[in-house]
This record gives C-alpha cells, sequence and structure tokens, in this order.
C-alpha cells in the first residue's frame, strides 16, 4: 500500500471526520487516497480560510482540526491560521505536501520551506523523508498538537514519499514515540499548601480565567473554587468562552477593552488566582502595575508561562482542572473562612451602572454596538456558538455578549486575526451542525475572508454572520482619533461595496437592516430556519469602544464612556483599599 | 534579576529543525550565545553543550520550554557563572 494511504487509514481510526483544504500538485496523492476515504474534505476557497476552519471546528470539538494545503503558495497561505491558533493554544494538524525528494533545496517550482517559515509558532513541524515514517510521524503529530498545551503542528511531505508503497501498517506505528505524549505534571503539595495558606491570608481574592481553562474542562472547578472563597471570577479574552456569565460571580473580561467592574476586581485584589492565562499585556497591562500591591497565583500547564511575564508568589504547574481539585480539597482541609461578598456587590453595582448607562443611551439617528451584540443574545440560543471578527465589533462582543454556556464564543485572541470570523464560524458550524453558529462581524474583517460564504452553500452549513457595517477599519481610526490627532488616514472604506449583493452572489440571503426591529426579525427568522444569512447592520463610524485602558497603561487608567461617571462611583462605592 | 553565563548540556533529536527550534528559542529568549558545540551521540540522536548569557529568569524560560517539545530529550543547567563582562 502507498504510504499516503496507510496514513489516511490511521488517520480514519484516531477518528478524524473531515479535512479542511485545496489540493494541488504536491497535495494530490493525498486527496486522492482521500477519495476511498470516509473522512470528508471540504473545499475552501483559500489555505488561510482552511486553517481558520480547522481552527473553529478544534476549538469546538476539542480535538485537533486537520487542515492540507500544496507545497509552496498553499502551504505559505497557511502561516496566518497556523500562527493564529498557536496563540490562542489550539489544537491543529496542519499537512503540506512538498515537491518530490530529488529537487527539495532546488528552488523548485513551488517549493518553499514551510518548515522552516512555521517553525518558531508549532509545537512540532517537520519534513518527511522516509516513507516508512509518515504514519508515525502523522499520529505524533496528531497527539502532540493536543496533549499537553494544545498547539499547532504540521506535517511537510514530499509528494514521492506519498507514494511510495511501503507494505502494511506496523502496528508498532499506531503508538506515538513518547516525546510526543506530553503528561502533564503533578501539582507539588508544598505549593498548594502555600497556595491554600495565601488565600487564607488575605480579604479580596480574584480569579482570572485564561484559555487554558476551555481544553482542560475546568469551568465547574473554577466555579466552585469562586463559590468556596466568594471570589468574583473575571477572564481573559480566550478565558471568555469558558465561563458562564449568568453566574453571581462573573463579571467579564480584563484588560484594554476589558469591563470596568472585571478591571476593578483585579485593582482593587489582594490576591490574583490567576487560570490557563499567559498574562498577557493587552490583559494586565504593564507586569509591574499588576504586581504591585498584589499577590499572584499562576496556575498553568505550560511551565515556561510561569514567571514569563509576571513573577508569581506561587506556581502551581499541571492542567488545570486538577490543580484546581487539589487546591480545592486543600482549602477544604484548611477549613477556610469565605471572603466577604459585599465586594462583589459594589462591583456588581458598577456593573449594572455602566450597563443601565449604555442602554440609557438614545440616537434615533444611528443603531449601536452594543445594543445589536445586547439583542443577538437575547434572540439565539444558549447553545448557539458566535465567533468574531477583529476590530472595535469584536470588543463590542467582548463588552456586551454573555457567554451562557462554556465553548460557545471563539474569537482570535491572540494574534487579533481580522477575517477569522467566518472561517471559524464555518469550522464551528462542521463541528456542530444542530447548533446555531453566528458571526459578529466587521466589514474590513469580513472582506478579508467572505469567499468562505461559498463553502457555506455548498456543503450546507448555514452560519449567520452579521456585519458591523461602518464603513471604516474602525478600531485603527479610534486609535488614529484619540492618539493621532484625527488624522484619518486609509482607515475609511468605499461606501459603494454593497453586501447584501456581494452575499447574494455566493447564494446566500442578504439583508440590510435599519432599526433594531429590523434586525431582531430578520435574525429570528433565520435562527428559526436555520438559514444561512448575512445581515448588514449600518453602524457610526465615529462610534467608538469604551472603556478603554490606552495602549502601555496601568487597568486604572482607563477612559469610560463619554458622560459616564465611571470614576465617581468606583472611587465612592468599590475601592475602599 | 542579574545577568549570568549559563552552561546548558542538551541532547536533541538529529534533525535540522531540532538545531533550528533550538537556535529560534534563544531568540525568542533574548539569550546570547557564546560558544556552542553539537556532537553526534547516535545518528538520531545529537549532544550539545552551549554557552549562553542573559538573564536568569529567560534561561529558567528556556529550560522549561525546551523540555515540550518533542526534538529535545534533555536539558540540564550545568553551571552558573556571574561574568563581570557579561553585559
Ligand atoms: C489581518 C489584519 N490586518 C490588520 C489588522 C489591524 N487592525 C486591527 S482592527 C482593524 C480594523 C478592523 O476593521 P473592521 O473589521 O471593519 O472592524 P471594526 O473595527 O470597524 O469594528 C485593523 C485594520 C489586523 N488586526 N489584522
Amino acid at each position: 500500500m502507498k504510504a499516503i494511504n496507510l496514513m489516511v487509514k490511521k488517520m480514519e481510526e484516531l477518528g478524524v471526520e473531515v479535512i479542511f483544504g485545496i489540493p494541488g500538485g504536491s497535495n494530490l496523492p493525498l486527496y486522492d487516497a482521500l477519495y476511498d476515504s470516509n473522512i470528508s474534505s471540504i473545499l475552501m476557497r483559500h489555505e488561510q480560510q482552511a486553517a481558520h476552519a480547522a481552527d473553529g471546528y478544534a476549538r469546538v470539538k476539542k480535538r485537533p482540526g486537520i487542515v492540507t494545503a500544496t507545497s509552496g503558495p498553499g502551504a505559505t497561505n497557511l502561516i496566518t491560521g497556523i500562527v493564529n491558533a498557536a496563540m490562542d493554544s489550539v489544537p491543529i494538524v496542519a499537512l503540506t505536501g512538498q515537491v518530490v525528494r530529488a529537487f527539495m533545496g532546488t528552488d523548485a517550482f513551488q517549493e518553499a520551506d514551510i518548515v522552516g517559515l512555521v517553525l518558531p509558532h508549532v509545537k512540532y513541524a517537520a519534513t518527511v523523508t522516509d516513507s516508512k515514517r509518515l504514519v508515525k510521524e502523522f499520529v505524533n503529530a496528531y497527539n502532540c498538537a493536543y496533549s499537553g498545551r494544545p498547539g499547532p503542528t504540521l506535517i511537510d511531505i514530499p509528494r514521492d514519499v506519498m507514494q511510495e508503497d511501503i507494505g502494511e501498517l506496523d502496528n508498532s506505528d499506531a503508538i506515538p514515540d513518547p516525546a510526543f505524549l506530553w503528561k502533564p505534571k503533578l501539582p507539588i503539595d508544598a505549593e498548594l499548601e502555600k497556595a491554600a495558606s495565601l488565600i487564607s491570608s488575605v480579604n479580596r481574592v480574584t480569579i482570572l480565567v485564561g484559555g487554558g481553562v476551555h481544553f482542560s474542562g475546568a469551568t465547574s472547578e473554577v466555579l466552585k473554587l469562586a463559590e468556596l472563597i466568594n471570589a468574583p471570577i473575571v477572564t481573559t479574552l480566550p478565558g471568555k468562552t469558558c465561563i458562564p456569565q449568568d453566574h453571581p460571580f462573573v463579571l467579564g473580561s480584563v484588560g484594554m477593552h476589558g469591563r470596568l467592574e472585571a478591571n476593578m476586581a483585579i485593582i482593587n485584589s489582594d490576591l490574583v488566582i490567576a487560570v490557563g492565562t499567559r498574562l498577557s499585556d493587552r490583559a494586565i497591562g504593564p507586569p509591574a502595575d499588576f504586581k504591585k500591591g498584589r499577590k499572584i497565583i499562576h496556575i498553568d500547564i505550560d511551565a515556561s508561562e510561569l514567571g514569563k511575564n509576571v513573577i508569581p508568589d506561587v506556581k502551581l504547574i499541571g492542567d488545570a482542572k486538577l490543580v484546581l481539585n487539589n487546591l480545592i480539597n486543600k482549602l477544604i482541609t484548611h477549613g477556610l473562612s469565605r471572603k466577604d461578598v459585599e465586594w462583589i456587590d459594589k462591583l456588581r453595582d458598577l456593573k449594572n451602572a455602566y450597563e443601565e448607562y449604555m442602554m440609557s443611551q438614545t440616537d434615533e439617528s444611528r443603531l449601536n454596538s452594543w445594543k445589536i451584540v445586547k439583542l443577538i443574545r437575547e434572540e439565539i440560543p444558549r447553545s448557539a456558538i458566535v465567533t468574531t471578527g477583529v476590530g472595535q465589533h469584536q470588543m463590542w462582543a467582548n463588552l456586551f455578549f454573555k457567554v451562557l454556556e462554556p465553548g460557545t464564543y471563539i474569537t482570535s485572541a491572540g494574534l487579533g486575526t481580522m477575517g477569522f470570523g467566518l472561517p471559524a464560524a464555518f469550522g464551528a458550524k462542521v463541528a456542530a451542525p444542530d447548533r446555531i453558529v453566528v458571526n459578529i462581524d466587521g466589514d474590513g474583517s469580513f472582506q478579508m475572508t467572505c469567499q468562505t460564504l461559498s463553502n457555506i452553500v455548498e456543503y450546507n452549513y448555514p452560519v449567520i454572520t452579521v456585519i458591523f457595517d461602518n464603513r471604516a477599519l474602525g478600531m485603527v481610526r479610534q486609535w488614529q482619533d484619540l492618539f493621532y490627532g484625527k488624522r484619518f488616514k486609509d482607515v475609511d472604506l468605499t461606501e459603494t461595496t454593497d453586501f447584501v449583493k456581494l452575499a447574494e452572489a455566493f447564494g446566500v440571503e442578504g439583508v440590510f437592516t435599519q432599526s433594531y426591529d429590523e434586525v431582531r426579525m430578520t435574525l429570528r427568522r433565520a435562527v428559526r430556519n436555520n438559514d444561512a444569512i448575512v445581515i448588514d447592520v449600518p453602524i457610526d463610524k465615529n462610534e467608538k469602544v469604551f472603556p478603554m485602558v490606552p495602549p502601555g497603561r496601568w487597568l486604572a487608567d482607563y477612559i469610560a464612556p463619554p458622560g459616564f461617571d465611571g470614576h465617581g462611583k468606583i472611587s465612592t462605592s468599590v475601592i475602599t483599599k | 534579576m542579574g545577568m549570568a553565563r549559563y552552561r546548558l548540556q542538551l541532547s536533541l533529536n538529529n534533525q535540522p529543525e531540532a538545531l533550528g527550534k533550538l537556535i529560534l528559542l534563544i531568540k525568542q529568549a533574548r539569550l546570547s550565545l557564546i560558544e556552542a558545540n553539537i556532537k553526534q551521540a547516535s545518528p538520531e540522536i545529537l549532544n550539545a553543550q552551549l554557552l549562553i548569557d542573559g538573564r536568569e529568569e529567560k534561561i529558567q524560560w528556556l529550560l522549561n520550554k525546551l523540555i515540550l517539545f518533542p526534538y529535545f530529550k534533555s536539558v540540564d543547567l550545568m553551571s552558573i557563572e556571574v561574568a563581570r563582562d557579561v553585559q
């Protein structure tokens, strides 16, 4: 049997259901093997979109998404998607075709060193030059992508390696090499003791949840810990998906465009328990400010994260679920007294005040992004999955979309990749065809990957897209407005692009809406009928997302929404430290 | 935390990708490579001795990071010296 046929057989055995990609000269033998396989292949319109679709699929299924591309331009088109997956710790396996071995290193037609190009950003990448190693290399890469901290891997396969006859499958090929089966460390008891005593010794503890909680499946442990010690829960952008926001202790996301009450929960804390987060600058501001006046317990499966950005007082290395369970047991045996819950009530007052203020803004002449986000939440089922593009609309979604079930919010957090929303939504729908999937997009982001609409029609995976159409690269425009003296340069997008016609050209219904009612009714109909639709919602390009913490500044230096006396409220009701 | 000179002993796959990853991680940690001694231990395995200057927390990061990648079999910190001429 050919090596590639054996590899596809192994993929079936591992439970691979679908592969996103585009064929070309160098990965044709893979497509030929897929012809006889029960793995479905989805022909995307651009390899970047294929990688994002695999990413969306992986986040929903919690198992590796598979993507393929041919050598050269096919492979290089994957790079943004691969780096995006790395930044958000998502397991995807990329299979690239490569020119035949005899031509490698000769600048042959469509030769690119894809392994060299992605090496800084992957958990593992290799070119397979021995056909007998192909199956094993795939098994290794597949396991590596999801064991430990998830992330992307890539196997680069010269066409002639795929085609070589290598006999039958060797049983030993089924088992990954030990180096690829990374087992997380167990938390050290002395460190758990230290953490428990630290928690006992302070007044205000805030739990900061990162994306690591998603793949670990540690939502209930986070909630249990919070309830045990009366700690407010705040999240990073990737952490937003992990925690149901209707829980009374959950205050939303922190960071540059975080909720005021969430940032306050950090600012006023004596101790932060950070779980499965790399504590990036966008989430916590300058590390020195974050560290000042508070203790940090940092829990992460990746030991290299502990101390990378912020040096914690206690390091707990291990899988979040396991560490939290151990910590909870330790706290129970310590006979821990609960913290004052009044603090959370005050933070919740601030949350309500901000929401009431924003919702009370009335201007008949325009639609407000935050009200559209709230309306989307009201119209879609609890289990619906939401994806976003990158920009102001993403931050409005971050501020106002309430996650009700874990794993239902997918966004490009670490890399901030415009164009992520639609292909990721498509991948999510492939993973969960029975659920409603809504892509909250910007007009700029949408135009980067809108060809995925053809896949939505062709494969009948209906996705709803709501375009926050401000005819601008809104977030960049906001920065030029605030930090570059309103010297607007290359941020306005043409008025002539017709998104309704564009959607229709792909065979998707497009609707231009002019009122909240119209948006609501159109969305309601699409949800009821599980329709693919593009809903174009005009937004004023001068609308700005607040609160905002200017780049490089501490969370306390936020700019509140104009007219909202956040500071007065906060100083009188929250900061009592 | 101060600057120091570190001697590392590594065992890694005899693959260009493994060497590439090693150099890229040193780059990411913003460490400077003073000396590298790399020898084949077997057709599959390379042994490397590295002399590296940098900040302690960055070296710690490198040690923790290296072991996460399947290219690397073992990583040991052999010695630390706080050299006066280390920049
Ligand atoms: C691929 C890519 N290019 C450029 C940027 C820089 N960038 C960040 S937000 C943004 C504007 C996004 O515009 P749009 O999608 O219309 O969203 P809006 O901010 O208007 O809501 C740009 C250009 C980026 N994040 N990604």
